[in-house]
């Protein structure tokens, strides 16, 4: 399978390194198992476009911000916004968003209108813990809070690593479906993980705890779209939402000249009308 | 219940979540620590309600819609004092491009959070017995 990851690091911070940096590690675990990977690191829209048609990819994975009809890449630069800018870039391929809210509608449009075959996003916030803004310490394990370095790490990638499980699912072969519960499985892995780690201060305590409400949350967050197989994909929509208008006042247009037809018709009629009826 | 089935059952509960509120009984909420105290230490008249309380919550039948009512209450204050124990200038992120500080964690995961919490509380008191009702 040919499968690209746009891997940003820069969004309003530094963090969609978090994410990315989990990426990496499974795109090397996927080329290790034959399958074409291609990372991307730092994408434009314009570089994920051009890498997109030039590779054809099969699954596409992204990390950056979102809402509900928005993905952006790196530095929150604008890459799609549903109904009418870059909906076709996604046609042909399964997606998978590490991204907010673009599960509400985003998701829904580009496998009901704009042919991509399936889209696993999130339909709320997707959160996750970090050092923050003030210190770089994705993928090490560093933190400023004195937690157990293994821990921490394990804290601040198992929300895009059980997300990133559903290009292993899909690269394991499992439908859309399927993968997508393969996501939500390993999220409720950590949360059982998490739930038994013996904690031996406080602080740890407090993040253990947060970690299983944000693994809940997300969990219930987690939507799929998808293409069910032997189904042709919807055809692409062109049309702007003005465009919709147009159409709306066309059709009001033609309405209106098939009442003015129908009254000079009425007229005709009436001013023809049988000279027996006249005599009355 | 005997008090030797309150050892037990205290002995069982990891040490950190000893201090965190469990049961919510008459307008205050109690830590199985306080539990422990009032029934195994102080052999108070407390103690025995706490235990009685327990012990119906405990059984394998399903919790009444009151317990659960007094479990929620519990889980709210267990929330709010985890969050007291995280660092001052601790913050998650969202991929939305949003710093949630300490004082909107509870805002933004609160439903997630009191299902969790619940969870985990009737887990610790049902111990064996629990199972899993929750959609």
């Amino acid at each position: 399978m040919k499968i690209l990851f746009l891997e940003c690091i820069h969004g309003k911070y530094n963090e969609l390194k978090y994410s990315s940096c989990v990426a990496h590690r499974i795109a090397q675990e996927l080329k290790q198992e034959g399958h074409q990977v291609i990372e991307v690191v730092k994408p434009t829209p314009e570089v994920a476009n051009m890498a997109i048609k030039k590779y054809r990819p099969d699954i596409v994975w992204w990390v950056g911000h979102g809402n509900q009809h928005i993905a952006t890449l790196e530095n929150v630069s604008l890459w799609i916004d549903a109904p009418d800018y870059n909906t076709g870039i996604l046609r042909g391929t399964k997606a998978c968003a590490m991204a907010c809210l673009t599960g509400v509608y985003l998701g829904m449009y580009e496998v009901k209108k704009a042919g991509c075959l399936a889209y696993l996003g999130y339909r709320d916030y997707v959160y996750f813990p970090w050092c923050g803004k003030n210190y770089d310490c994705a993928c090490t394990g560093e933190n400023p809070y004195g937690v157990n370095k293994d821990l921490w790490l394990d804290m601040v990638e198992c929300v895009p690593e059980s997300n990133l499980y559903f290009v292993k699912g899909l690269a394991k072969g499992l439908d859309p479906k399927k993968a997508a519960d393969y996501s939500v499985e390993r999220f409720k892995y950590w949360l059982d993980y998490f739930e038994k780690y013996k904690a031996t201060d406080r602080v740890t305590l407090a993040l253990l705890h947060l970690i299983c409400w944000i693994i809940v949350h997300d969990i219930k967050a987690t939507v799929i779209y998808y293409i069910k197989s032997g189904t042709a994909p919807s055809k692409p929509v062109h049309q702007k939402p003005s465009s919709k208008v147009n159409v709306k006042v066309l059709a009001e247009a033609f309405l209106g000249f098939m009442a003015i037809l129908a009254l000079i018709g009425g007229i005709h009629a009436y001013e023809n009308r049988p000279a027996q009826e006249l005599r009355r | 219940m005997t008090e030797a089935f309150i050892k037990q059952w205290y002995s069982r509960i990891p040490e950190m979540e000893r201090d965190l509120p469990l049961i919510y009984y008459k307008g205050k909420v109690y830590s199985p620590k306080d539990v422990y105290e009032e029934v195994v230490e102080k052999h108070s008249e407390l103690g025995e309600e706490l235990q009685n309380m327990l012990e119906r919550m405990a059984s394998p039948h399903t919790v009444s819609y009151e317990d659960l009512k007094s479990i929620k209450i519990a889980a709210e204050e267990r929330i709010k004092k985890l969050l007291d124990y995280l660092p001052k200038d601790f913050s998650i992120v969202a991929l939305s491009g949003e710093i949630i500080g300490k004082d909107q964690i509870l805002e933004r995961l609160r439903n997630a959070a009191i299902e969790f919490e619940m969870r985990k509380i009737l887990k610790l008191i049902k111990g064996d017995n629990y199972e899993d009702t929750f959609p």
